[in-house]
C-alpha cells in the first residue's frame, strides 16, 4: 500500500518552501539552491504518480528535469560569477536597474550587523598552474 | 481710348499694389534707402492713370450720364444685353474674379467706375502721390524705412479698391484693408507702447463700426438678395413698397460703420491719438482718404438713404454733435497734430451733416451729396497740406509737436509758414479759396433743408451748430498758426539747428498749397464737380443748385471774426488767453481734457469688460482648469500607485508572480467547489 | 467563519509554519529564537498528524516518515540559515532524503542519479562558486532577509491551498464524482492492482508494462523508446548550456581570482 497524497503533500511542502526561500533571501546563490529545491518538490511529484499510474512516463520526465536542473545550475552559477565580478557582492537586491526612473533604490546603506561569533573564514582556492608569490610579510611571518 | 481703358483702370489699384508686394520683399534686402523709387513710381502710373481717366469721362457726352458705366456685370444670362450696352460705354469690360460665397450670393470681384469714383481716385492718387514724395524726405534714415513704404503702397491698393467695388461686400474687403494698413502704420514705430497702444485702440475702436457695417450688409442681402449696388438701387423702389422699415435698420447699421471709419461720435476717439503715426500717415490717411471712406460709402448709399429720413437725421444730428465737440476739444489742445486732428474729426462731422441733408426732399439729395464729397475733396487738399506742415514744423523742431514749447518760426521756416498759412485760410474758410466754397455748399445745404421738408427746426439747429463751428474752424486754425509762426522766435532744446525742410518736402507743401487755392474756384461755384458728380449711379441725376449770396457773405464774416479773434488773442494780446483760462477755467479743463470721452469709456466700458474678464479667466483657471487637471491626474495618480511595484528587484517581481498563481489557484478551486 | 471552523485543523499548521519560517529567517539579529523553532516543530507534527496517512506496513512507514522530514526540516534550515556555504549542505541533506523517498517509490535509477548529479556535481560547483565568490565574513544580505514575513505569507497561503486540496476530506469524496485533479485526494491504491482501466491513465506503450516498472530496463526502454527525440534534445541542450556557461563565465584576468 502507497499514499500518493503522502508524497504529493510532501512535494509540495518542499516547493513552496523553496519558494519562499526564493522570494526572501537575498544572497544569489541561495535563490539558485532555492529553486533547485523547488524542482525537488516537483520531481518527487512526477515520480509519486509514475508510481500511482504504474508506469514509467514520470520517471522519465524526472529524468529530464535533472538535465534541467544541471543546465540550469551551469548557467546560474556563471552568471553569479559575472555579476559578482561587477559588484563585488552577492546582493540581489543591487541589480535593480529595470526600475522606474524616480522610485528610490530599495538598495539602502543597512547598518552592518553585528556578528557573535569571529569572522568565519572560507577557503580560498589557489590559482590553478601558477607557483603561488607570497607576500612579503607572509613570508617573513613563514 | 476706349481700348486702354480696362488695362489703366486695373493699373490704378495694380501698381501700389505690385510696388507694395516688391517693397515688402525686396526692401530690406536691394532697396533700403530707395525703397520709396518704387512707391512713388507706381502712385505716379496710377495718378497719370487716373487722370486719363477722369479725362475720359469729362469728354464723354452727357447723354450717356444714365448709363451706369459698370465695368461688367456677373450674369450669365444678362451677357447679350450687357454686349449691347458696352458698345455706348466708355469703358470697356473687364471680367474679374468671382468668389461666390454660397450658392445664393454670388460676388464678383470687379471694378466699376462711375463720376463719383473716378473724383475719389484721382483725390487718392494724387494725394497720395504728393505725400510719398514728402514721406521720401520726412522718412529718411528710419530703419522701418521699406516697411513703411510697403505699408503705404499697399493702402493705396486697398483705398483705390475701396472706391473701385462694384458691390457692398468688395467694398467691406476692402474696408477692412485700409484698416489694417491704419493699424500697421499707426503703429509703425511700434516700439514705442503709446504708438502700439494707438494702433490697437484705432483698430479695436473701428471693429465696432464694422460690426455695424457688416450687419448692414448682411440685411442689404437678406432684403434684396444681392450685395452688387446698381442692383440693389434698382430694387429700392419695390421693397420701398413693400418694406419701407427696413431702410431705417440699414441705413443706421450702415452709418455705424462709418463712424468707426470716418471718426465720428462717440467713435471718433481713436483718431486723435491715431496721430502717433508718423505725420505723413497722418496726412494721407487720417486726414486725406481713409477717414472719408465712411462719407463715400455714406453718399454711395444716398439712394437707401433717402428712403429713411429717420436715418438721415441721425447721420446729421451726429453729423452736427461730432463738429461741435471736435472743434470745442480743438480750441485748447496744444499738441499741433492734435488740433489738426480734431479739426478733421470736426470737417467729417460738417460733411455728415450735409449727407443728412439729403433727407429733406430727393432735389436736394443730389446738392446735399455733392456738398459733402466737394468738402471731401477740398478737404483732402487742405487737411493733407496742413499735416504736412505740421510734419514739417516736427522735423524742423526735433519731433517736439507742442506749441508752447516753440513760436515765431517764420523766418526759420519761410516756405512750410507761407504754405501753411494758405492751409488754414483754405480750412478756416476764407473767401476764394477752397474751403471756403465747400463749407458755403454745406451751409446753403442745410439753409435749404431748413427750408422745406418736415424738419425745419431740427435743421435750422444744425445749421446753428454748422455756423458755430465755422467760427471755431477759423479761430482754432488761426491760433495753431499764430503759436506756431508768430510771435517771438522760439525753439524747444531738442531742436539743435531749426531749419527749413528739404526740397522734397516743400515741393508736395507747394502743389498741395497751389490746389488749395485754386480747386475750390475752378470746382466749385462753375459747376463743373457737382455736373460730375451727378453722373454717378448713387445719385439721381442733376438736381437743384441752389446758391445763397448772403450765406456767402455770412461765412466770410465769420471767417473775419474767427480770424481777428484769433489775432488779437494770440499777437495783439497775449495774455488774454491766459486770463480767458483762468476765468473759464472748468471749460477750458473739459475741452482741454477732451471731454472726459476717454475716461468715461475707460469706466463705461473697458472696466466693464476688465471684470467680466477677470471672471471668465477666474472661472477657467479655477473651474475649467481644476476639473481638466483633476481628470488629467488621474492616471498619472493611479500610475503613481501601482507604480512601485517596478521596482527592479527580481524578488519582488517573483512574489507577485507567486501571488498572482495562488489567487488563481484559490478562484479556480473556489470555481470547482461551487 | 465556518468554514474556518471545519478546517482549522489545516488553517492552524499553516499559521504556526508561516510565523515560524518569518521568524526564523535572518534579520539581523545573531540568532533566531527558539520559540520559532518549536512552533515550526508543532506546525510539522500537526501536519504529519493530521494529513499523513499511514499505509500500515511499518518499515514502509518509518522510512517515509524518516525521510519526509528530513525532507521538510533540511528545507527549512537550508532557507533560513545565515551562511551560504551551510544552505548548500542542507541542501545536500534535502537532496538525500528526496533520493530514499525516490527509493520507496520504486525510481532507484533516480535517486542513484539525482545523488549523482546533484551532490557529486552541483552541490560541489555551488560550493566551488561560493569559495570564489564569498566575502570574507559574514555578509550583510546573509544576514538580513527581505521581507520574510510577506513571503511567508503567500508561500503558506499556496501550500493551505495545495493541502486543502491534497487533505482526505470525507464528505467531498462521498458526494463528488472522481474525476480530474480533485478526485486524487484521499485515493489509496494498492502497488500490485494495474490501473491501466483507469480512465486517467495517460496512454502507455507496450515497452513500459507493469512487468517492466522500477526496472532500469523498463525507464530505458521508455527513455529510447517513447521519449527518444527529447533525449536527444536534452543532450543538446546540455552541450549548449556548458558553453554558454563558459562564455558567460568571467575571464581569468590575472592570476589571483
Amino acid at each position: 500500500m502507497i499514499v500518493l497524497t503522502n508524497y504529493l503533500i510532501v512535494g509540495s511542502i518542499l516547493f513552496v518552501l523553496g519558494a519562499i526561500g526564493f522570494l526572501a533571501r537575498r544572497n544569489l546563490i541561495t535563490l539558485v539552491l532555492s529553486a533547485e529545491m523547488m524542482l525537488h518538490g516537483v520531481s518527487l511529484n512526477l515520480v509519486a504518480f509514475s508510481n500511482f499510474h504504474q508506469n514509467m512516463q514520470g520517471q522519465a520526465f524526472t529524468a529530464f528535469i535533472l538535465t534541467v536542473a544541471a543546465c540550469e545550475a551551469g548557467i546560474a552559477l556563471a552568471l553569479i560569477l559575472t555579476l559578482y565580478k561587477r559588484s563585488k557582492s552577492l546582493d540581489v537586491n543591487l541589480w535593480s536597474q529595470l526600475a522606474e526612473a524616480d522610485i528610490e533604490s530599495p538598495h539602502e546603506e543597512e547598518p552592518a550587523v553585528p556578528t557573535a561569533q569571529p569572522t568565519q573564514e572560507f577557503p580560498h582556492l589557489t590559482p590553478a598552474g601558477r607557483s603561488p608569490q607570497f607576500q612579503k610579510e607572509t613570508a617573513n611571518r613563514v | 481710348m476706349s481700348e486702354l481703358t480696362p488695362a489703366l483702370l486695373w493699373l490704378i489699384p495694380g501698381a501700389p499694389l505690385i510696388a507694395s508686394v516688391f517693397i515688402a520683399f525686396f526692401g530690406k534686402a536691394l532697396l533700403r534707402g530707395r525703397s520709396h523709387v518704387p512707391c512713388i513710381a507706381a502712385l505716379a502710373v496710377s495718378s497719370a492713370c487716373a487722370g486719363v481717366m477722369m479725362l475720359t469721362f469729362l469728354a464723354s457726352p452727357s447723354s450717356l450720364k444714365q448709363d451706369t458705366s459698370l465695368l461688367s456685370s456677373g450674369q450669365i444670362d444678362g451677357l447679350q444685353a450687357e454686349a449691347e450696352k458696352h458698345e455706348l460705354k466708355p469703358l470697356a469690360t473687364t471680367p474679374g474674379y468671382d468668389w461666390s460665397i454660397t450658392d445664393n450670393l454670388h460676388v464678383r470681384l470687379d471694378l466699376q467706375v462711375d463720376s463719383m469714383t473716378a473724383l475719389m481716385l484721382c483725390t487718392i492718387t494724387f494725394v497720395s502721390l504728393l505725400v510719398s514724395i514728402y514721406a521720401s524726405g520726412y522718412m529718411h534714415g528710419d530703419p522701418g524705412y521699406p516697411r513703411f513704404f510697403a505699408a503705404f503702397a499697399l493702402f493705396v491698393f486697398s483705398m483705390c479698391m475701396l472706391v473701385l467695388a462694384d458691390n457692398y461686400l468688395t467694398m467691406f474687403v476692402f474696408w477692412e484693408g485700409v484698416g489694417l494698413c491704419s493699424y500697421l502704420l499707426i503703429g509703425f514705430w511700434f516700439q514705442k507702447p503709446s504708438a502700439a497702444a494707438a494702433a490697437r485702440k484705432a483698430f479695436v475702436v473701428n471693429r465696432i463700426g464694422d460690426f455695424g457695417f457688416i450687419l448692414g450688409i448682411f440685411l442689404i442681402w437678406k432684403t434684396f438678395g444681392t450685395v452688387k449696388f446698381s442692383e440693389v438701387f434698382d430694387l429700392v423702389p419695390s421693397i420701398a413698397q413693400t418694406n419701407p422699415e427696413v431702410f431705417t435698420t440699414i441705413c443706421l447699421l450702415l452709418f455705424l460703420g462709418a463712424m468707426g471709419k470716418s471718426a465720428q461720435f462717440p467713435l471718433h476717439v481713436w483718431l486723435p491719438d491715431a496721430m502717433e503715426g508718423p505725420t505723413p500717415v497722418s496726412a494721407l490717411i487720417h486726414a486725406a482718404t481713409m477717414v472719408t471712406a465712411g462719407v463715400y460709402m455714406v453718399a454711395r448709399s444716398t439712394p437707401l438713404f433717402v428712403m429713411s429720413s429717420t436715418a438721415q437725421m441721425v447721420v446729421s444730428g451726429i453729423g452736427a454733435i461730432t463738429a461741435l465737440l471736435a472743434a470745442l476739444t480743438a480750441l485748447t489742445q496744444y499738441d499741433l497734430k492734435r488740433v489738426l486732428a480734431y479739426s478733421t474729426v470736426s470737417q467729417l462731422g460738417y460733411m455728415f451733416m450735409a449727407l443728412g441733408a439729403a433727407s429733406v426732399s430727393p432735389k436736394l439729395a443730389t446738392f446735399a451729396v455733392t456738398a459733402a464729397m466737394f468738402h471731401l475733396f477740398t478737404h483732402a487738399f487742405f487737411k493733407a497740406l496742413l499735416f504736412l506742415g505740421a510734419g514739417s514744423v516736427m522735423h524742423s523742431m526735433g519731433d517736439v509737436i507742442d506749441m508752447r514749447r516753440f513760436s515765431g518760426l517764420r523766418h526759420v521756416m519761410p516756405h512750410t509758414r507761407l504754405t501753411f498759412l494758405i492751409g488754414s485760410l483754405a480750412l478756416a474758410g476764407c473767401p476764394l479759396l477752397a474751403g471756403f466754397w465747400s463749407k458755403d455748399e454745406i451751409l446753403v445745404a442745410l439753409f435749404e433743408g431748413t427750408k422745406s421738408g418736415g424738419h425745419e427746426t431740427f435743421f435750422t439747429v444744425i445749421l446753428g451748430v454748422a455756423v458755430v463751428t465755422a467760427f471755431l474752424t477759423a479761430f482754432y486754425s488761426f491760433r495753431a498758426y499764430n503759436m506756431t509762426f508768430l510771435g517771438e522766435e522760439r525753439f524747444p532744446e531738442e531742436a539743435h539747428h531749426p531749419h527749413e525742410s528739404s526740397p522734397t518736402m516743400t515741393l508736395p507743401l507747394f502743389a498741395l498749397a497751389g490746389f488749395s487755392v485754386v480747386i475750390g474756384l475752378f470746382l466749385g461755384p462753375t459747376g463743373v464737380y457737382a455736373r460730375q458728380l451727378s453722373q454717378s449711379t448713387s445719385l439721381a441725376g442733376h438736381g437743384e443748385h441752389p446758391h445763397s449770396w448772403a450765406l456767402m457773405g455770412l461765412s466770410a464774416v465769420i471767417f473775419a471774426a474767427g480770424y481777428g479773434l484769433a489775432r488779437w488773442m494770440y499777437v495783439t494780446a497775449p495774455a488774454v488767453p491766459a486770463k480767458l483760462e483762468s476765468g473759464l477755467k472748468p471749460l477750458h479743463h473739459l475741452s482741454l481734457n477732451k471731454f472726459f470721452l476717454d475716461e468715461l469709456f475707460h469706466y463705461l466700458l473697458v472696466v466693464p469688460v476688465r471684470v467680466l474678464a477677470l471672471l471668465c479667466t477666474l472661472f477657467d483657471k479655477y473651474v475649467l482648469d481644476g476639473l481638466l487637471n483633476f481628470v488629467g491626474s488621474m492616471p498619472s495618480t493611479i500610475g503613481r500607485a501601482v507604480r512601485p511595484i517596478q521596482n527592479g528587484l527580481v524578488s519582488n517581481y517573483a512574489w507577485i508572480m507567486l501571488l498572482g498563481v495562488v489567487l488563481f489557484l484559490i478562484q479556480m478551486l473556489r470555481a470547482l467547489a461551487g | 467563519m465556518q468554514w474556518l471552523k471545519e478546517h482549522w485543523l489545516l488553517v492552524l499548521p499553516m499559521v504556526l509554519g508561516a510565523f515560524a519560517v518569518a521568524r526564523l529567517m535572518p534579520k539581523g539579529e545573531p540568532r533566531s529564537s527558539l520559540v520559532a523553532r518549536l512552533v515550526g516543530l508543532a506546525a510539522v507534527g500537526i501536519v504529519g498528524g493530521t494529513l499523513l496517512q499511514p499505509t500500515g506496513s511499518v518499515l514502509s512507514d518509518a522510512l517515509f516518515y524518516l525521510f519526509a522530514g528530513v525532507a521538510v526540516l533540511g528545507a527549512v534550515l537550508m532557507i533560513t540559515h545565515r551562511n551560504p556555504a551551510y544552505s548548500a549542505l542542507w541542501f545536500a541533506v534535502v537532496t538525500l532524503a528526496v533520493c530514499g523517498l525516490f527509493l520507496l517509490q520504486s525510481a532507484p535509477f533516480l535517486a542513484s542519479a539525482t545523488v549523482i548529479v546533484y551532490a557529486g556535481a552541483i552541490i560541489v560547483t555551488f560550493l566551488f562558486v561560493l569559495m570564489l565568490a564569498q566575502q570574507a565574513g559574514a555578509t550583510n544580505y546573509d544576514q538580513r532577509s527581505r521581507q520574510p514575513g510577506v513571503a511567508a505569507f503567500t508561500g503558506f497561503v499556496l501550500l493551505g491551498a495545495l493541502l486543502f486540496v491534497l487533505s482526505p476530506s470525507k464528505e467531498q469524496a462521498a458526494t463528488r464524482p472522481v474525476t480530474g485533479f480533485v478526485s486524487l485526494a484521499p485515493k489509496v491504491v494498492p502497488v500490485d492492482q494495474s490501473s491501466d482501466q483507469l480512465s486517467t491513465t495517460p496512454q502507455s506503450t507496450s515497452a513500459t508494462t507493469a512487468e517492466n516498472f522500477g526496472t532500469m530496463r523498463g525507464l530505458g526502454r521508455s527513455l529510447f523508446g517513447d521519449y527518444l527525440f527529447a533525449v536527444e534534445l536534452a543532450g543538446t541542450l546540455l552541450l549548449v548550456a556548458s558553453i554558454g556557461a563558459i562564455v558567460i563565465a568571467p575571464k581569468r584576468s590575472s592570476g589571483k581570482l
